[in-house]
């Protein structure tokens, strides 16, 4: 059956929510909109950016080019996560290595950054930045901020 | 800019026209899905979703998106010894990450890679790469030096058709709205290599891309960035095979790029002759 208005059973951050969308909402908007939770950007709505970058079901994809229906049934991660130690280590380190200015970039930048091993070297670190600009400054502190999450979740587990 | 809205607190700016959405089962609930008025296939949505944000005019067909990542017929890849079969909505960076085509077909793998973004290679499909009629389609031109051929299920049921025959059929807009693209094939070539030269590591529109793929010493080369879409070079394989210089065989077969905002036709047919070598060369140790 064709609808426009369709059921969405989604879990965000650990959370059930159950609600009704149009077909044409897309997930940033849902979640921006219908959610509240504005952590996460919309630069270029066209998935050049990187700044709407969220987890699906562990996995990072544009928030903008995704339609919320989609969701049905899966689970999506955002930088407003509460106790994702993942995101915290990312966090804690992007203000310790000074990794952002205006910080419209850093919640894509980080979301983009979690599926890294934590002892993932600046290549590979660049790698899965590479779909994500920052327009404030340069990468290198931006990397080096990365790379110090991972040494510090490293270090953490032994 | 939309920047500024979203930094104001603007909370939707994703401004999509009124749309209905179906996600069929079956390949014949897809069919029959597509054949109503303003019906569309949606796979990734990394090229449709863009194209109905700007408005394109030729969106304005576009009423029902008829979302086609459930069928288990466009799902997948399989080793079929000879050929390789691989679902319309496997994505980019699922086909990167195969080890199968990494092993079996790694122009393919590479071209995967150097798509887009890695956010974006979660989302975009083979079958998309396919019908987006897109000069620089890297999956597309990786999956022409591989001869591929691809699935469709239509009125007639399935059946197959070389890549290039779906091609012309797409450039002259021939396409029976129902027709499915269920996957592609492609041959086996563990030696074949993938390059590419773009604007931008994360995103760069190829200016040129090269996909070489060696059938015994024979080798087949794809051309994309340059013109219209993706293509095989016949003259500029003959020629590699030859070990002769490539110049006049590209001046031959490339027609001047379309795109007039991109660097001179003079530039990227020298560019062009760098990267098939280099695809060549990794073709060879591969």
């Amino acid at each position: 059956m064709t609808a426009t208005a369709l059921p969405v059973r989604v879990t965000v951050n650990g959370r059930r929510h159950e609600s009704t969308v149009e077909a044409a909402t897309t997930l940033v908007d849902f979640l921006r909109g219908d959610l509240g939770l504005t952590g996460t950007k919309v630069g270029c709505d066209g998935g050049e950016c990187g700044a709407c970058t969220v987890l699906l079901d562990g996995v990072p994809v544009p928030s903008c080019l995704v339609l919320a229906v989609e969701t049905d049934g899966r689970a999506v991660t955002t930088i407003e996560h509460p106790d994702d130690p993942r995101l915290g280590a990312l966090a804690g380190a992007f203000v310790a290595a000074a990794g952002l200015q205006c910080g419209f970039c850093t919640p894509g930048m980080i979301m983009a950054a979690h599926p890294l091993p934590a002892d993932a070297d600046d290549a590979t670190i660049r790698a899965a930045l590479a779909g994500n600009l920052c327009r404030c400054t340069g990468y290198v502190k931006i990397v080096a901020a990365v790379r110090r999450a991972g040494r510090r979740s490293v270090g953490g587990r032994r | 800019m939309v920047l500024c809205a979203a930094t104001m607190g603007v909370p939707a700016t994703s401004d999509l026209p009124q749309l209905a959405y179906v996600r069929p089962r079956t390949v014949d609930e897809a069919r029959a899905a597509l054949a109503a008025p303003r019906a569309r296939a949606y796979a990734g949505g990394t090229d449709l979703l863009p194209a109905l944000f700007a408005r394109r005019p030729w969106t304005e067909r576009i009423g029902t998106l008829v979302d086609v990542k459930a069928l288990a017929a466009t799902r997948g890849i399989d080793d079929r010894g000879a050929r390789l079969r691989i679902g319309a909505v496997v994505t980019a960076a699922e086909l990167a990450a195969s080890a199968v085509v990494r092993r079996a077909a790694p122009v393919l793998a590479e071209a995967a890679l150097a798509t887009a973004s890695p956010a974006v290679r979660h989302r975009g499909t083979v079958g998309g790469n396919v019908v987006t009629p897109h000069p620089a389609g890297d999956v597309v031109t990786a999956l022409l030096a591989l001869d591929a051929a691809v699935e469709l299920a239509d009125d007639d049921g399935t059946h197959e058709l070389p890549l290039a025959a779906l091609l012309a059929a797409l450039h002259a807009d021939t396409w029976p709205r129902t027709r499915l693209l269920l996957a592609v094939q492609v041959a086996r070539r563990p030696r074949s290599a993938f390059a590419k030269l773009g604007t931008r590591r994360g995103f760069g529109r190829a200016l040129v891309a090269a996909a070489v793929a060696l059938d015994g010493a024979r080798p087949t080369v794809a051309l994309g960035g340059l013109h219209g879409r993706p293509f095989v070079a016949a003259a500029v394989g003959a020629a590699l095979a030859a070990d002769a210089p490539l110049a006049p065989a590209l001046g031959a077969e490339c027609r001047p790029p379309v795109h007039d905002e991109l660097p001179s036709v003079a530039y990227r047919l020298r560019a062009a002759a760098v990267v098939i070598a280099r695809a060549r060369a990794r073709a060879d140790r591969a």
